[in-house]
Protein backbone atom coordinates (compact mmCIF):
# COMPACT_ATOMS: atom_id res chain seq x y z
CA UNK A 1 0.00 0.00 0.00
CA UNK A 2 2.47 2.34 1.01
CA UNK A 3 4.56 1.44 -2.69
CA UNK A 4 1.16 2.36 -4.22
CA UNK A 5 0.73 5.93 -2.50
CA UNK A 6 4.61 6.73 -3.42
CA UNK A 7 4.01 5.75 -6.87
CA UNK A 8 0.57 7.98 -6.76
CA UNK A 9 3.11 10.73 -5.22
CA UNK A 10 5.04 10.08 -7.70
CA UNK A 11 2.44 10.57 -10.58
CA UNK A 12 1.35 13.86 -8.85
CA UNK A 13 4.45 15.35 -9.13
CA UNK A 14 5.02 14.52 -12.54
CA UNK A 15 1.80 15.98 -13.55
CA UNK A 16 2.66 18.34 -11.38
CA UNK A 17 5.64 19.36 -12.64
CA UNK A 18 3.99 19.28 -16.89
CA UNK A 19 1.42 21.76 -15.38
CA UNK A 20 4.48 24.08 -14.37
CA UNK A 21 5.44 24.79 -18.20
CA UNK A 22 3.06 27.48 -20.43
CA UNK A 23 0.91 25.05 -22.27
CA UNK A 24 -1.79 25.97 -24.58
CA UNK A 25 -5.05 27.26 -23.31
CA UNK A 26 -7.77 24.61 -22.51
CA UNK A 27 -10.72 26.77 -22.03
CA UNK A 28 -12.01 30.40 -21.11
CA UNK A 29 -13.90 31.43 -17.76
CA UNK A 30 -15.69 33.91 -18.24
CA UNK A 31 -17.62 35.35 -15.28
CA UNK A 32 -18.74 38.53 -13.14
CA UNK A 33 -18.55 39.74 -9.77
CA UNK A 34 -21.73 39.66 -7.46
CA UNK A 35 -20.32 41.89 -5.13
CA UNK A 36 -20.42 44.61 -7.75
CA UNK A 37 -24.05 43.81 -8.65
CA UNK A 38 -24.81 43.45 -5.11
CA UNK A 39 -23.86 47.16 -4.19
CA UNK A 40 -26.04 48.63 -7.11
CA UNK A 41 -29.07 46.30 -6.23
CA UNK A 42 -28.63 47.44 -2.75
CA UNK A 43 -28.43 51.07 -2.89
CA UNK A 44 -25.22 52.25 -2.34
CA UNK A 45 -22.86 55.22 -3.27
CA UNK A 46 -21.24 53.05 -5.25
CA UNK A 47 -22.75 50.74 -8.46
CA UNK A 48 -21.58 49.35 -11.21
CA UNK A 49 -20.45 45.85 -12.73
CA UNK A 50 -17.74 43.87 -13.77
CA UNK A 51 -16.94 40.72 -16.20
CA UNK A 52 -13.89 38.68 -15.51
CA UNK A 53 -11.85 36.40 -17.71
CA UNK A 54 -9.36 34.10 -17.49
CA UNK A 55 -7.66 31.81 -19.33
CA UNK A 56 -4.88 28.81 -18.27
CA UNK A 57 -1.37 28.45 -20.35
CA UNK A 58 -0.40 25.54 -17.80
CA UNK A 59 -0.37 26.51 -14.12
CA UNK A 60 -0.41 30.40 -15.59
CA UNK A 61 -3.52 32.21 -16.19
CA UNK A 62 -3.83 35.32 -18.38
CA UNK A 63 -6.14 37.22 -16.39
CA UNK A 64 -8.46 40.33 -18.16
CA UNK A 65 -11.16 42.12 -15.95
CA UNK A 66 -13.59 44.64 -17.79
CA UNK A 67 -15.92 47.20 -15.61
CA UNK A 68 -17.95 50.42 -15.20
CA UNK A 69 -18.33 51.83 -11.74
CA UNK A 70 -19.99 54.95 -10.59
CA UNK A 71 -19.99 56.73 -7.30
CA UNK A 72 -22.41 59.10 -5.62
CA UNK A 73 -22.32 60.61 -2.27
CA UNK A 74 -24.07 63.36 -0.01
CA UNK A 75 -21.02 65.13 1.62
CA UNK A 76 -20.95 67.08 4.57
CA UNK A 77 -20.98 70.40 2.93
CA UNK A 78 -21.73 69.40 -0.83
CA UNK A 79 -21.88 66.19 -3.45
CA UNK A 80 -19.35 63.94 -5.47
CA UNK A 81 -19.99 61.73 -8.03
CA UNK A 82 -17.89 60.19 -10.62
CA UNK A 83 -18.69 57.75 -13.40
CA UNK A 84 -16.31 55.68 -15.55
CA UNK A 85 -14.59 52.57 -16.93
CA UNK A 86 -11.58 50.41 -16.30
CA UNK A 87 -10.12 47.44 -17.36
CA UNK A 88 -7.38 45.25 -15.46
CA UNK A 89 -5.14 42.77 -17.38
CA UNK A 90 -2.18 40.43 -15.57
CA UNK A 91 -0.87 36.87 -14.88
CA UNK A 92 -2.56 34.41 -11.95
CA UNK A 93 -0.31 31.71 -10.85
CA UNK A 94 -2.01 28.79 -9.78
CA UNK A 95 -0.74 26.79 -6.84
CA UNK A 96 -2.62 23.89 -6.72
CA UNK A 97 -1.40 21.96 -9.71
CA UNK A 98 -2.88 18.57 -9.63
CA UNK A 99 -6.54 19.55 -8.82
CA UNK A 100 -8.55 17.70 -11.27
CA UNK A 101 -11.94 20.11 -10.78
CA UNK A 102 -9.48 22.96 -11.86
CA UNK A 103 -9.79 24.30 -8.15
CA UNK A 104 -7.43 27.39 -7.98
CA UNK A 105 -5.38 29.03 -4.91
CA UNK A 106 -3.77 31.55 -6.86
CA UNK A 107 -1.59 34.91 -6.38
CA UNK A 108 -1.13 37.19 -9.43
CA UNK A 109 -0.91 40.93 -10.34
CA UNK A 110 -2.53 43.35 -12.62
CA UNK A 111 -2.23 46.45 -14.31
CA UNK A 112 -5.38 48.62 -13.94
CA UNK A 113 -6.57 51.62 -16.34
CA UNK A 114 -9.66 53.66 -15.41
CA UNK A 115 -11.13 56.81 -17.49
CA UNK A 116 -13.64 58.40 -15.91
CA UNK A 117 -15.41 61.83 -15.35
CA UNK A 118 -15.93 63.59 -11.17
CA UNK A 119 -17.59 66.37 -10.23
CA UNK A 120 -17.96 67.74 -6.87
CA UNK A 121 -19.99 70.71 -5.33
CA UNK A 122 -19.54 72.37 -2.41
CA UNK A 123 -19.55 75.00 0.33
CA UNK A 124 -16.75 76.63 1.17
CA UNK A 125 -15.93 80.10 3.58
CA UNK A 126 -12.91 82.16 2.87
CA UNK A 127 -11.39 84.56 4.69
CA UNK A 128 -12.38 88.25 3.58
CA UNK A 129 -13.85 87.07 0.95
CA UNK A 130 -16.83 85.12 1.96
CA UNK A 131 -18.70 82.23 1.89
CA UNK A 132 -20.06 80.11 -1.95
CA UNK A 133 -20.52 77.39 -3.71
CA UNK A 134 -17.66 75.69 -5.75
CA UNK A 135 -18.27 73.82 -8.69
CA UNK A 136 -15.86 71.51 -9.99
CA UNK A 137 -15.61 69.14 -13.11
CA UNK A 138 -12.75 66.79 -13.70
CA UNK A 139 -14.07 65.46 -16.91
CA UNK A 140 -11.49 63.77 -19.09
CA UNK A 141 -9.49 61.79 -16.43
CA UNK A 142 -7.00 59.35 -16.74
CA UNK A 143 -5.62 56.92 -14.08
CA UNK A 144 -3.23 53.86 -14.15
CA UNK A 145 -2.12 51.38 -10.96
CA UNK A 146 -0.55 48.14 -10.02
CA UNK A 147 -2.43 45.31 -8.20
CA UNK A 148 -1.53 42.26 -6.27
CA UNK A 149 -4.03 39.25 -6.72
CA UNK A 150 -4.68 36.30 -3.97
CA UNK A 151 -7.66 34.27 -4.28
CA UNK A 152 -8.98 31.10 -4.92
CA UNK A 153 -11.73 29.20 -7.55
CA UNK A 154 -13.81 26.40 -6.52
CA UNK A 155 -15.52 24.12 -9.22
CA UNK A 156 -19.51 23.76 -7.69
CA UNK A 157 -21.39 22.48 -10.60
CA UNK A 158 -20.41 21.32 -13.86
CA UNK A 159 -19.05 24.48 -15.84
CA UNK A 160 -20.10 26.68 -12.93
CA UNK A 161 -16.90 27.92 -10.50
CA UNK A 162 -16.91 30.42 -7.66
CA UNK A 163 -14.57 32.53 -6.45
CA UNK A 164 -12.95 35.70 -4.64
CA UNK A 165 -9.99 37.37 -5.92
CA UNK A 166 -8.34 39.87 -3.24
CA UNK A 167 -6.74 42.71 -4.72
CA UNK A 168 -4.33 44.87 -3.04
CA UNK A 169 -4.22 48.12 -5.67
CA UNK A 170 -1.60 50.02 -5.02
CA UNK A 171 0.35 53.34 -6.64
CA UNK A 172 -2.57 55.44 -8.07
CA UNK A 173 -1.52 57.88 -10.37
CA UNK A 174 -4.60 59.84 -11.86
CA UNK A 175 -3.59 62.82 -14.84
CA UNK A 176 -6.76 65.35 -14.82
CA UNK A 177 -8.31 68.63 -14.45
CA UNK A 178 -4.84 70.02 -11.79
CA UNK A 179 -7.54 72.09 -9.93
CA UNK A 180 -9.25 68.70 -8.65
CA UNK A 181 -7.74 66.18 -6.43
CA UNK A 182 -9.12 62.81 -7.38
CA UNK A 183 -11.41 61.15 -4.65
CA UNK A 184 -12.39 57.73 -6.34
CA UNK A 185 -10.92 55.69 -9.25
CA UNK A 186 -13.35 53.75 -10.37
CA UNK A 187 -12.21 50.28 -10.42
CA UNK A 188 -9.09 51.12 -7.80
CA UNK A 189 -11.57 52.92 -5.12
CA UNK A 190 -10.38 56.26 -2.95
CA UNK A 191 -7.19 57.56 -3.21
CA UNK A 192 -6.14 58.97 -0.47
CA UNK A 193 -4.14 55.93 0.72
CA UNK A 194 -1.53 54.86 -1.90
CA UNK A 195 -2.58 51.16 -0.99
CA UNK A 196 -5.96 50.08 -0.72
CA UNK A 197 -7.85 46.89 -0.35
CA UNK A 198 -10.41 45.56 -2.92
CA UNK A 199 -12.18 42.43 -2.93
CA UNK A 200 -14.39 40.13 -5.64
CA UNK A 201 -16.53 37.23 -4.68
CA UNK A 202 -16.87 36.08 -8.18
CA UNK A 203 -18.92 33.56 -10.18
CA UNK A 204 -17.71 31.83 -13.49
CA UNK A 205 -18.69 29.70 -16.37
CA UNK A 206 -15.54 27.89 -18.81
CA UNK A 207 -16.23 27.70 -21.84
CA UNK A 208 -13.53 24.53 -22.92
CA UNK A 209 -11.13 25.05 -25.69
CA UNK A 210 -9.40 21.61 -26.34
CA UNK A 211 -9.66 18.54 -25.25
CA UNK A 212 -7.16 17.79 -21.98
CA UNK A 213 -5.90 14.33 -23.21
CA UNK A 214 -2.84 14.16 -21.18
CA UNK A 215 -4.42 15.66 -17.87
CA UNK A 216 -7.34 12.79 -18.75
CA UNK A 217 -5.05 10.66 -18.78
CA UNK A 218 -3.59 11.18 -15.83
CA UNK A 219 -6.78 11.58 -14.25
CA UNK A 220 -7.83 7.81 -15.21
CA UNK A 221 -4.58 6.66 -14.12
CA UNK A 222 -5.50 7.70 -10.40
CA UNK A 223 -8.68 6.02 -10.09
CA UNK B 1 5.18 27.91 -0.84
CA UNK B 2 6.82 30.53 1.21
CA UNK B 3 5.96 33.20 -0.95
CA UNK B 4 2.11 32.16 -0.69
CA UNK B 5 2.52 32.75 3.11
CA UNK B 6 4.38 36.19 2.75
CA UNK B 7 2.27 37.72 0.46
CA UNK B 8 -1.02 36.35 2.31
CA UNK B 9 0.38 37.94 5.31
CA UNK B 10 1.37 41.05 3.12
CA UNK B 11 -2.66 41.45 2.24
CA UNK B 12 -3.62 40.97 5.76
CA UNK B 13 -1.36 44.03 7.46
CA UNK B 14 -1.59 46.48 4.85
CA UNK B 15 -5.05 46.23 3.43
CA UNK B 16 -6.63 47.62 6.55
CA UNK B 17 -8.25 50.97 5.48
CA UNK B 18 -9.15 54.03 7.60
CA UNK B 19 -10.70 57.21 6.70
CA UNK B 20 -8.48 60.21 6.98
CA UNK B 21 -8.72 62.65 9.90
CA UNK B 22 -11.15 65.64 9.65
CA UNK B 23 -8.39 68.30 10.46
CA UNK B 24 -8.38 71.01 7.65
CA UNK B 25 -4.83 72.99 7.77
CA UNK B 26 -5.71 74.85 4.65
CA UNK B 27 -6.23 78.91 4.51
CA UNK B 28 -6.57 81.37 2.15
CA UNK B 29 -4.37 83.60 4.13
CA UNK B 30 -0.68 84.11 2.78
CA UNK B 31 1.27 84.74 5.98
CA UNK B 32 4.42 87.35 5.52
CA UNK B 33 7.06 88.26 7.89
CA UNK B 34 9.10 91.44 7.75
CA UNK B 35 12.16 90.85 8.97
CA UNK B 36 15.58 93.80 9.51
CA UNK B 37 18.08 90.84 8.56
CA UNK B 38 17.80 86.96 8.67
CA UNK B 39 17.85 87.22 12.56
CA UNK B 40 15.69 89.83 13.47
CA UNK B 41 12.14 91.21 13.03
CA UNK B 42 10.99 94.43 11.26
CA UNK B 43 8.10 95.86 13.15
CA UNK B 44 6.22 98.57 10.61
CA UNK B 45 2.90 100.70 11.17
CA UNK B 46 0.97 100.67 8.23
CA UNK B 47 -1.23 103.20 7.08
CA UNK B 48 -2.73 100.54 5.60
CA UNK B 49 -3.13 97.27 3.26
CA UNK B 50 -4.83 96.59 -0.06
CA UNK B 51 -5.30 93.45 -1.41
CA UNK B 52 -6.41 93.05 -4.64
CA UNK B 53 -10.21 92.45 -5.22
CA UNK B 54 -11.44 93.54 -1.84
CA UNK B 55 -12.13 97.57 -1.08
CA UNK B 56 -11.15 96.78 2.65
CA UNK B 57 -7.98 97.98 4.28
CA UNK B 58 -5.77 95.64 6.18
CA UNK B 59 -4.07 96.88 9.55
CA UNK B 60 -5.12 100.41 9.41
CA UNK B 61 -2.67 102.11 11.81
CA UNK B 62 -1.32 98.81 12.88
CA UNK B 63 2.05 98.12 13.99
CA UNK B 64 2.91 94.45 13.50
CA UNK B 65 5.96 92.56 12.40
CA UNK B 66 4.04 90.12 10.25
CA UNK B 67 0.85 89.86 8.61
CA UNK B 68 -1.73 87.51 7.31
CA UNK B 69 -3.27 88.51 3.99
CA UNK B 70 -6.31 86.53 2.03
CA UNK B 71 -6.18 85.38 -1.41
CA UNK B 72 -8.71 85.15 -3.92
CA UNK B 73 -10.53 81.69 -3.53
CA UNK B 74 -11.54 82.25 -7.37
CA UNK B 75 -8.47 83.12 -8.70
CA UNK B 76 -5.21 82.19 -9.06
CA UNK B 77 -3.13 85.78 -8.56
CA UNK B 78 -3.31 88.06 -5.96
CA UNK B 79 -1.38 91.38 -5.40
CA UNK B 80 -0.65 93.37 -1.90
CA UNK B 81 -0.16 97.03 -1.68
CA UNK B 82 1.51 97.94 1.54
CA UNK B 83 1.06 101.64 2.44
CA UNK B 84 4.03 102.87 5.65
CA UNK B 85 6.29 105.11 6.42
CA UNK B 86 5.49 107.35 2.90
CA UNK B 87 6.13 104.35 0.83
CA UNK B 88 3.99 102.28 -1.10
CA UNK B 89 5.28 98.36 -1.77
CA UNK B 90 4.01 95.92 -3.79
CA UNK B 91 4.03 92.75 -3.78
CA UNK B 92 2.28 90.14 -6.74
CA UNK B 93 1.31 86.68 -6.40
CA UNK B 94 0.21 83.80 -7.82
CA UNK B 95 -0.73 80.55 -6.33
CA UNK B 96 -2.34 77.27 -7.24
CA UNK B 97 -5.82 75.74 -6.12
CA UNK B 98 -6.99 72.07 -5.46
CA UNK B 99 -10.20 70.98 -4.73
CA UNK B 100 -9.96 67.98 -2.30
CA UNK B 101 -12.94 65.82 -0.56
CA UNK B 102 -11.77 64.42 2.38
CA UNK B 103 -14.48 61.94 3.38
CA UNK B 104 -18.42 61.62 2.99
CA UNK B 105 -18.00 63.15 7.12
CA UNK B 106 -15.65 65.80 6.79
CA UNK B 107 -16.51 67.25 3.12
CA UNK B 108 -14.45 68.76 0.71
CA UNK B 109 -12.28 72.02 0.76
CA UNK B 110 -9.94 73.98 -1.22
CA UNK B 111 -6.16 73.57 -0.75
CA UNK B 112 -3.72 76.39 -1.64
CA UNK B 113 -0.18 75.64 -2.80
CA UNK B 114 2.37 76.46 -5.17
CA UNK B 115 2.84 80.36 -3.97
CA UNK B 116 5.08 82.00 -6.16
CA UNK B 117 5.96 85.78 -5.90
CA UNK B 118 6.03 86.85 -9.73
CA UNK B 119 6.71 90.92 -9.35
CA UNK B 120 7.92 92.43 -6.04
CA UNK B 121 8.84 96.45 -4.98
CA UNK B 122 10.29 95.08 -2.28
CA UNK B 123 14.15 94.08 -2.87
CA UNK B 124 15.00 91.68 -1.01
CA UNK B 125 12.42 88.95 -0.34
CA UNK B 126 12.17 84.49 0.47
CA UNK B 127 9.32 82.11 -0.35
CA UNK B 128 9.60 80.33 2.93
CA UNK B 129 6.46 78.04 2.56
CA UNK B 130 4.74 77.51 -1.30
CA UNK B 131 1.22 75.94 0.77
CA UNK B 132 -0.98 77.92 2.72
CA UNK B 133 -1.80 76.44 6.18
CA UNK B 134 -3.17 77.54 9.23
CA UNK B 135 -0.04 76.71 11.49
CA UNK B 136 2.49 78.15 8.79
CA UNK B 137 5.02 80.50 10.56
CA UNK B 138 5.69 81.92 7.56
CA UNK B 139 4.92 82.11 3.69
CA UNK B 140 6.85 84.81 2.64
CA UNK B 141 10.01 86.68 4.31
CA UNK B 142 10.58 90.04 3.29
CA UNK B 143 13.42 92.06 4.45
CA UNK B 144 12.80 95.97 5.41
CA UNK B 145 15.55 98.41 6.02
Amino acid sequence: MFLFLGLNAQDEKQAGDSLKRIQMPTGVRIGTDLIAIGKTIFDSPLSGWELNADTDFGRYYLALDYGKSSRKDSLENGYYENDGRYIRVGVDINFLLTDPDRNMFFLGFRYGRSSFSEQLTYDFTADAFGSGVKNIANPNATAGWGELTLGLRVKVWKAIWMGYTARLKFLPGVTGNPEFETFDIPGYGKTFKSTYYGFNYQIFYRIPLRKEKQKNDYLKSLK
Amino acid sequence: MRIVQILSLIFLLTGCLNEPDCVITSTNLVKINFKKDSKTSREITFTRINVSGLTKDFYAQEKVTSVQLPVNPDETEATFTFYFEDRTETIQLTYTRKSEVISVTCGAYTNYAGLTVTESSFELFNVTNTQLLINATSNIEVFVE
